[in-house]
């Protein structure tokens, strides 16, 4: 199978109409530096067996590392379990993280006994459209490198990332994305889901502060509280970034059906959709909006994320008390609150509280759970539904979710995000 | 006086009263109470007093013997009333005192058993079945945009309704008849009727409710309501034709229902709690002549949120501690057993 796989790249590459053959340059440059990108393992104990694998590359002579955060998340969430090797050609190396940044997705390791040539950083970051490559191990099958465009940071997202027209895959990320001089201008981070070659990368600039950094003590309750700390400085980031410009004045509306909206900011990612449902004499409008590259936390999952549905419901058929049975049933179904083991797990058992609320021109019905992140204090994971009850056959319907924040930015966004929400028309 | 009664299926079809004992029954001419029946013998049974004044039924030597019950007896004790059977008939003697003849007052003759027809036990049926569809047609589930086939759902309803009440019926009628009543199938499925009619009559209150009240309130009312009514319901069918002042057995009743209801209701918060499941009531219902009902502000829905955060952050703080409680230990554990082991002297 896996010599199948490999006959089959062979072949891909001796062909004409393959992806393009590697240029002199890029065989110089994976010739100049293939000694100094590593693979990253973390074990539970059994040395041949890892359970996370990804890549890295040398940054300083006395080995230091860059790799992803999520590469060794589940390391940072149990220490005790597990163990950190760096593997370079045929050598395994023992090796200890010594700083991560959660909101960057990026991790600096500490190998003592690795002796490579560091990589040189680029003084910045290359013109949209430079050619680039980017290194990594993908699978653990070998050390590979792939060819592709730097496109300039992405327009969406809660953090800083760099948009690559390049088919990274599963075990690259932490590999170094490299410049046309084989100088580091970012490292691998991630691929868009169901895309075809769109990958990101987190911008070489995050790195210094990291490097800098005081070491972190691996020792589980040293390291939450850190997480903990680093949520803050994310929280900081996305209520500078996304809550702030929401909740500033002004008038910038959407319009989502029969209803209008306050537009959010760029940085979320927006889409719409109008379904008209003729044999239920029913019209329904959305609009989604997401918060991208929200990082994400060993078994928490999501933090520093919001996501905002706005719809509105127009019914034209018979009876309105129907109407109102259709909205009963739709709005837990947004909820998606989860149970959760009282006795264990990362969050606690949610707790909800639903009320007829007068905001903005309307009443809603509105319906929130809120959930507290049990390792970092502070933190919560809420959802909200809210059904306005204020006209018999026309309703606008909000679900603000947000994971991983302070109660304080779920309050502003979403009062602003009820008070900004009204119908247009009413019936 | 003696009364002999002849029953069919727990039902009084015949009376005699009889000046005194001894009363010899048989199919013969010559018994004192001539039970016509081809499984009774021509002299089949005398009913006596026993030596301490209580009746007794004692058998003839009988073809189809005296039986209490399946079980034949030489000899069919009890105190004021005894039942039995001679071959298949059912009898019934009680010794009667003046004072059981006292003379009804008006207002217990409309409890007073009547004669039904086959008409009448449709109509009840007709009338629950009714009540059953009113709750259906009178819900909101049904009228829903996303309701695709309305009339297979109202179909759906009266099939059940007309299959589910007649067997209620007759599950109630038999309960009933281990019980010694003295019902027929009309009584049960009237009951059933009753309280069909009972609960459609509900929805009306609960729905003028939600305008009235605040959600909460709301939330309450209808808890207490459904509670109640659930708790009348098992009353009024447990108490059906009982005879005599029945206060006490309906307290008991009600209250054996309420402990039951309570139980269930812990078990499932408990069981709620144990899942760390959320309780969400998001029931809306359209504007009634541009009135949504009660509500609250946005910054005092906020307020509430928060406490719910604290409530969050609490339980968290609880298992966290937990937590750290136990890996201590582990930790601990896992000290002393080490490979070093303690100490050695």
């Amino acid at each position: 199978m896996l010599t199948a796989l490999l006959l089959l790249l062979v072949q891909a590459a001796a062909t004409p109409e393959g992806p393009p053959s590697p240029s002199p340059a890029s065989a110089r440059i994976y010739e100049r530096v293939k000694a100094s990108v590593v693979t990253v393992e973390v074990h539970s104990g059994n040395r041949e067996a890892k359970s996370a694998l990804g890549s890295g590359y040398v940054v300083s002579a006395e080995g230091t590392v860059v790799t992803n955060y999520h590469v060794v998340e589940s390391l940072l969430a149990e220490p005790e379990r597990y163990e950190l090797r760096v593997r370079t050609g045929a050598e395994s190396l023992p090796a200890t993280v010594r700083a991560f940044d959660l909101e960057n997705d990026l991790a600096v390791l500490s190998v003592p006994s690795l002796r490579a040539a560091p990589l040189s950083m680029a003084p910045a970051l290359p013109a949209p459209g430079s050619p680039i490559v980017a290194l990594g191990n993908p699978h653990g099958l070998g050390l590979s490198l792939i060819e592709g465009i730097f496109n300039g940071l992405a327009a969406k997202g809660a953090v800083d990332r760099m948009l690559l027209s390049m088919p990274l895959n599963s075990g690259m990320s932490g590999g170094p994305i490299l410049d046309a001089q084989g100088r580091i201008i970012g490292t691998n981070v991630s691929v868009l889901y169901l895309s075809n070659s769109l990958s990101f990368g987190v911008p070489a600039a995050k790195i210094p502060a990291l490097l800098t950094a005081p070491p972190v003590v691996l020792e589980r309750a040293a390291l939450r509280k850190e997480v903990t700390r680093q949520l803050d400085a994310l929280e900081a980031s996305m209520v500078r970034r996304a809550v702030a410009p929401y909740t500033a004045p002004g008038e910038d509306t959407a319009r989502v059906g029969g209803a209008e909206t306050r537009r959010p900011p760029e940085v979320f990612e927006c889409w719409d959709d109008i379904q008209v449902q003729e044999q239920q004499g029913m019209t329904k409008a959305r609009f989604g909006c997401d918060l991208q590259f929200t990082p994400s936390i060993e078994d928490v999952g999501p933090v520093g994320m919001i996501s905002l549905l706005v719809e509105h419901f127009r019914f034209t058929g018979g009876g309105r008390y129907g109407f109102y049975a259709h909205l009963e049933q739709h709005a837990p179904a947004h909820l998606e609150v989860q149970a959760q083991d009282p006795e264990g797990g990362t969050l606690s058992a949610p707790e909800c509280v639903s009320d007829r609320v007068a905001a903005g021109a309307h009443v809603w019905k509105t319906s929130a759970c809120v959930s507290a992140l049990v390792e970092h204090p502070g933190f919560f994971n809420y959802d909200l539904v809210a059904t306005t009850v204020t006209h018999p056959t026309v309703a606008a319907f909000v679900a603000v979710h947000m994971k991983g924040v302070r109660p304080a930015s779920f309050r502003v966004f979403t009062e602003r995000a009820l008070g900004s929400t009204r119908l247009l028309e009413a019936r | 006086m003696i009364a002999v009664r002849v029953l069919h299926q727990g039902v009084i079809v015949r009376e005699h009263v009889l000046p005194g004992l001894p009363v010899r029954v048989g199919r013969g001419p010559e018994n004192d109470l001539v039970l016509f029946d081809s499984s009774v013998s021509r002299a089949h049974a005398v009913i006596e007093s026993d030596a301490s004044g209580e009746l007794v039924v004692r058998d003839l030597g009988s073809r189809n013997a005296v039986r209490l019950g399946p079980r034949p007896v030489t000899e069919a004790h009890g105190g004021r009333v005894v039942r039995c059977l001679l071959g298949r008939v059912e009898i019934e003697v009680e010794r009667l005192g003046t004072e059981d003849t006292l003379e009804l007052r008006p207002s217990d003759l409309a409890g007073f058993e009547q004669r039904r027809s086959i008409a009448d036990h449709a109509r009840y049926v007709a009338l629950a079945a009714a009540a059953w569809l009113a709750m259906v047609v009178g819900g909101p589930g049904l009228w829903s945009p996303s309701q695709q086939n309305r009339t297979g759902v109202i179909l759906g309803h009266c099939l059940a309704a007309m299959v589910t009440l007649p067997v209620a019926g007759l599950v109630l009628l038999g309960f009933l008849r281990l019980a010694g009543r003295r019902v027929r199938i009309a009584d049960t499925l009237c009951a059933f009727a009753v309280v069909a009619l009972v609960f459609a009559g509900s929805r009306a209150v609960l729905t003028a409710a939600y305008y009235a009240l605040p959600s909460d309130a709301f939330a309450m009312v209808k808890d207490i309501l459904e509670i109640g009514l659930t708790v009348w319901a098992v009353v009024h069918l447990a108490a059906l034709r009982r005879a005599g002042r029945s206060v006490w057995f309906r307290v008991a009743w009600g209250g054996a229902t309420v402990v039951l209801i309570a139980g269930l209701e812990v078990l499932g918060t408990l069981t709620q709690r144990r899942l760390g499941m959320p309780e969400v009531n998001h029931h809306v219902q359209p504007p009634l002549a541009s009135v949504t009902g009660p509500h609250r502000s946005l910054g005092t829905y906020f307020d509430r949120l928060a406490e719910a955060s604290n409530i969050a952050a609490e339980r968290a703080a609880e298992v966290n501690a937990k937590h750290s409680a136990a890996r201590v230990a582990r930790a601990r554990a896992s000290a002393t057993a080490g490979p070093g082991g303690p100490p050695a002297n």
